[in-house]
């Protein structure tokens, strides 16, 4: 069966005829910014684009304190600052409490203290992965950044990346906002995921520009071969007309 | 007592009235009893109690105690109910007591209304542009109002006394979409049935403003919405055609009685020739596979796919049994009228047993297009059903296999297509029985069949509210359809052995969509809150670039910005010395970003001196000499082109001698120095230009000489609109150049993050065109409002 092929040309006549508000976009990015608590650039954000926030910006500067100290990986701070907030949000989250020890972990490796890492492993760590066999195996990978060389290439190279705090920041974040019973559903990851997500139920069906990276949002076309060399014929005349 | 007058105004409920009277069932104690102990199979959320769907148990509990006690407040049409006609299960009556909750509330359908206008205005679909009524989102509250017609009704006073009574008797459709799928993507493919409602309710300015919210997503479907109405009817017809059916027009089936069948066809004929003419004249760029389609619901049972052992009522939804009933081969089956567009994600619709007969061999379910009509449902191939007589589930043979309690007189059955996973489910009363079959196939109808004389059903295809709480079963499908994709999302993350591999992008997403727009202190505040996470990181040196780069790209934002506000201010060898500091050589490799900008030097030249020799007159720059320069080679470019010589000409004319124009006054004095150098500088082009032959440049330069024509450059309504205002221009010139500098940076000309915007948006509308149900669970529109 050869897939259905539309064009660069078709598709990109087809991206042209969305109509897409720049208020609504706007308020995408405010949305985001508000729930991800970066209160300062959310002021700018407002002044500049005329995007009103829908909620005082002073309430999310607990938040944003709590996050900085995580992205700044200054875990313990951020920990005392949440139970100032609220102790409840984190003794009834085991596993958002877990995933904060293992990134002061994660921190303690990162900063060469290896005797203090082993043995808050031992103390903290191992008896909560005594109750949980997930958080265990994430105990286990994370203990083996220990057998790698920091800066070098390693299986587990992804816990020592920024993205692994903005994670756990998120997490943070969420169970903030959910305790202070704001909204919480971020409509940024929402787009990205349907994006993602009919991506890749079209790939099943069809070859067309497709974003693979999200990060630049450029179309690529899928190269022909790689699917099965029975739609080349049909692929190469689409194509064409492109 | 509004509800009864509007009743007898609009006369359009022969139907029910009659039935009302003549229908006596006794069971409906019985039956109120299942609806108020109705055990909820699918947990309502809080929420669930007040939404729209007004879970159907509220509904009915309400019912059974106002008919009990008939002492309700604002009781006198339920009083009436209750007292003038014994009170059977009917959904119909269950509904009209249930005007107490809300008293305003009219149960019955909104009619689409062909009135002769309406019929005139179907002709020119194209012409309604943005008043496609499109049913709207609403509260929970209100939903159920839109969908029963009351605010219709209000808003269009005077329409009743528009109809003409004969017209609107056998009419039972669909105007405006079931609530249950008002949350999910299909309401932006459906097409109400009657496409005519330009003037009608819909368009009311509520609807209006709300359509105005939904435009970031909808504009684009509405818009060409308006010039493809038949399609949802092409998409049909092409499903249906080897089912030979001839209904499946029927959208444009007017409301004359039985013999329009073939009047209807002729009609749909005419808007097929306009749906086509459209789509070329008002978008050549989209092809025909890439207009959206549009999709109507099974509405009413088919007139034609049936047999003669059954009788189909004014309104074809309720189907009366007439054959021998004797032997299997008396069995008679009828299909709905179209198939159901798997589109809609989940398709519902309900069926009264209004009488059991003598055996109620009864059978309920969906089949497709060629399956034969004189079995009962389930035992042919591709065709599944539920029977009452034993309540086993049937599919494609004549063994069935135990699913359900048996169903009898006063039973409303309920029957539900999940096009997600391609399953079939059952109520009974408004409760869940479970999903009966999978991996059905298409195109499915829905289809009743009945064996036994004296059987009667009536179908509610959504004309009225149902029993069971289909909204709350789509709001669950709705989430488990987020749950699996965030399943998948996790298991590719894992594959990609990368943490969030979708969410770390977020923040360049932002940033870059700040950048893109200019937001300049917006992204530098930005990149400083993302700063920290990198300031202590070790051994990851590229991240350090990368934000090096974010203040390089700050300042690219903000170099772009000043350029833009130069050329919008006209000051054109200011922007060209900008741009030249900036970004080196993009001026020689961006020829055409040069000579636009050249062109409009030109024209704000011209413009700026033409306002103080406004006053001169203009025959006399005409007689003016002409000038030697390369003359003859313009002469002959000017008559190549066969374009408007005299602009031109009178440029060439007017450098050298131009002093000889007789003159008085300074002003006058002033104009003509800058129409001097204004000249000097088209001399300027056209030399420099002239062994250009590409057409565009041509072009460029003709219209931007042509401002010599009129003695108000850009103001100048004579401009035919090629030039157009003068901040059009330098908006058009100033956009030019911002996307040449973009591509000079290696930039995307658009923000990534409209990108994947308008991707998501264009591979959800594919996904729809080729039919998965699925992706009716996922709306950009609703799920990021």
């Amino acid at each position: 069966m050869a897939k259905k092929v539309i064009s660069k040309e078709e598709w990109n006549a087809r991206l042209a005829e969305v109509q897409v508000d720049r208020d609504d976009l706007n308020k995408l990015i405010m949305n985001y910014l508000i729930i991800e608590g970066y209160k300062d650039a959310a002021e700018k954000f407002s002044q500049e684009s005329g995007a009103k926030p829908p909620v005082n910006l002073e309430s999310i500067q607990n938040r944003m304190v709590v996050r900085t100290a995580i992205q700044r990986g200054h875990i313990e701070e951020a920990i005392e600052r949440v139970n100032d907030l609220n102790p409840e949000i984190l003794d009834t989250n085991p596993k958002l409490f877990f995933h904060l020890q293992q990134q002061r972990l994660i921190e303690y490796i990162r900063e060469g203290r290896v005797m203090e890492a082993l043995e808050f492993a031992q103390e903290e760590l191992a008896p909560r992965g005594e109750e949980n066999p997930e958080f265990l195996s994430e105990l286990e990978r994370t203990m083996s950044l220990l057998a790698f060389e920091l800066n070098g290439p390693s299986p587990v190279s992804d816990l020592l990346t920024p993205a692994q705090r903005q994670k756990l920041a998120s997490e943070l974040n969420s169970a903030l906002l959910l305790s202070q019973s704001q909204e919480k559903d971020p409509k940024l990851p929402a787009l990205l995921k349907m994006c993602w997500w009919a991506q890749q139920q079209l790939d099943e069906r069809c070859t067309y520009p497709k974003i693979k990276d999200f990060n630049k949002a450029e179309l690529v076309m899928e190269p022909m071969g790689a699917v099965g060399g029975g739609s080349q014929g049909s692929s190469s005349s689409a194509v064409a007309g492109a | 007592m509004a509800q009864r007058e509007n009743s007898r105004d609009t006369d359009r409920l022969p139907h029910e009235d009659h039935e009302a009277d003549s229908e006596n069932d006794t069971s409906m104690v019985h039956n109120f009893i299942h609806a108020v102990r109705r055990p909820i199979s699918r947990p309502p959320t809080t929420i669930a109690t007040a939404s729209s769907g007004a879970s159907s148990a509220t509904t009915l509990t309400t019912a059974a105690s106002s008919a009990a006690s008939a002492t309700s407040v604002d009781s006198v049409s339920s009083a009436e109910v209750t007292s003038t006609r014994p009170i059977d299960s009917r959904m119909s009556d269950v509904e009209q007591t249930s005007l107490n909750v809300a008293p305003s509330v009219r149960h019955y359908p909104q009619l689409p209304l062909r009135t002769a206008q309406n019929r005139a205005s179907q002709q020119h679909p194209h012409r309604q542009g943005a008043a496609i009524p499109l049913p709207e989102r609403e509260d929970s509250s209100r939903t159920r109002v839109i969908t029963f017609g009351t605010l219709k009704k209000a808003s269009m006073p005077n329409r009743a006394s528009a109809l003409s009574p004969p017209s609107v008797e056998k009419q039972s459709r669909m105007a405006t979409l079931p609530s249950y799928l008002r949350h999910t993507t299909f309401v932006q493919h459906f097409q109400p049935e009657g496409t005519s409602l330009t003037n009608g309710p819909l368009t009311s300015p509520t609807d209006r403003e709300s359509s105005k919210r939904r435009r970031l997503l909808l504009g684009d479907h509405r818009r060409r919405a308006s010039t493809h109405l038949l399609t949802d009817s092409d998409s049909s017809c092409e499903e249906s055609s080897s089912g030979g059916s001839s209904e499946t027009s029927s959208g444009t089936n007017s409301g004359s009685s039985s013999g329009s069948e073939s009047g209807s066809i002729a009609h749909n004929h005419h808007h097929h020739r306009h749906h086509n003419h459209n789509s070329h004249s008002h978008h050549p760029s989209t092809s025909k596979e890439g207009r959206p389609l549009r999709y109507l619901l099974p509405s009413r049972w088919s007139s034609v796919e049936k047999t003669d052992k059954t009788e189909l009522s004014e309104d074809d939804l309720q189907v009366r049994y007439t054959g021998p009933g004797k032997a299997d081969s008396d069995a008679s089956a009828i299909r709905a009228n179209r198939p159901i567009p798997p589109q809609c994600g989940v398709y519902y619709y309900e069926i009264l047993i209004k009488s059991n007969g003598q055996q109620g061999y009864i059978g309920i379910g969906a089949c497709n297009a060629n399956v034969a009509l004189d079995r009962l449902p389930g035992w042919e191939p591709l065709s599944w059903g539920y029977h009452g007589d034993d309540g086993n589930g049937f599919e494609g043979c004549g063994n069935g296999r135990p699913f359900g309690p048996v169903f009898t007189t006063g039973d409303v059955i309920g029957c539900g297509i999940n096009f997600r996973n391609m399953s079939l489910f059952y109520t009974k009363n408004g409760i869940y029985l479970g999903v009966a079959f999978r991996n059905l196939k298409g195109p499915l109808y829905p289809t009743v069949g009945m064996r036994t004389s004296g059987e009667i059903v009536e179908a509610n295809f959504g004309q009225r509210e149902f029993v069971f709480n289909i909204e709350e079963y789509v709001k669950d499908e709705k989430m488990e359809a987020w749950q699996s994709l965030e399943d998948n999302l996790q298991k590719e993350a894992a594959s990609k052995n990368q943490v969030g591999f979708l969410s770390q992008n977020l923040s360049k997403l932002v940033l870059s969509y700040m950048i893109h727009h200019g937001y300049s202190e917006s992204a530098r505040q930005f990149a400083s809150d993302l700063a920290p996470q990198s300031s202590n990181q070790k051994g990851h040196g590229t991240h350090g670039s990368s934000e090096f780069d974010c203040a390089s790209m700050v300042q690219d934002t903000e170099r772009r910005k000043e350029i833009r506000k130069t050329i919008l201010s006209g000051d054109i060898d200011q922007a060209l010395t900008m741009l030249e500091e900036s970004y080196p050589g993009i001026t020689t490799s961006n020829e055409d970003m040069l000579l636009q900008l050249r062109c409009r030097k030109f024209v704000e030249m011209v413009s700026s001196a033409s306002s103080p020799l406004r006053a001169l007159d203009k025959q006399a720059l005409v007689k003016i000499p002409k000038a030697s320069v390369s003359e003859d080679v313009e002469m002959q470019d000017q008559h190549e082109l066969g374009r408007s010589d005299n602009a031109m000409m009178d440029v060439d004319g007017k450098s050298l001698e131009i002093n000889a124009i007789v003159n008085d006054g300074a002003p006058q004095l002033e104009g003509l120095g800058l129409l001097k150098d204004a000249i000097h500088y088209g001399q300027f082009l056209q030399e420099k230009y002239k062994h250009n032959k590409r057409s565009c440049v041509k072009t460029m330069l003709i219209d931007a000489f042509s401002v010599l024509a009129y003695s108000d450059a850009d103001s100048s309504s004579g401009l035919g609109g090629h030039l157009g205002s003068k901040a059009v221009s330098r908006e058009k010139v100033a956009s030019t150049v911002n996307l040449a500098i973009l591509a000079s940076q290696h930039l995307p000309t658009t923000a990534p993050l409209e990108t994947v915007y308008r991707q998501a948006n264009v591979a959800l509308s594919e996904l729809t065109r080729q039919g998965v149900g699925e992706a009716a669970f996922f709306d950009l529109t609703h799920d990021l409002e």
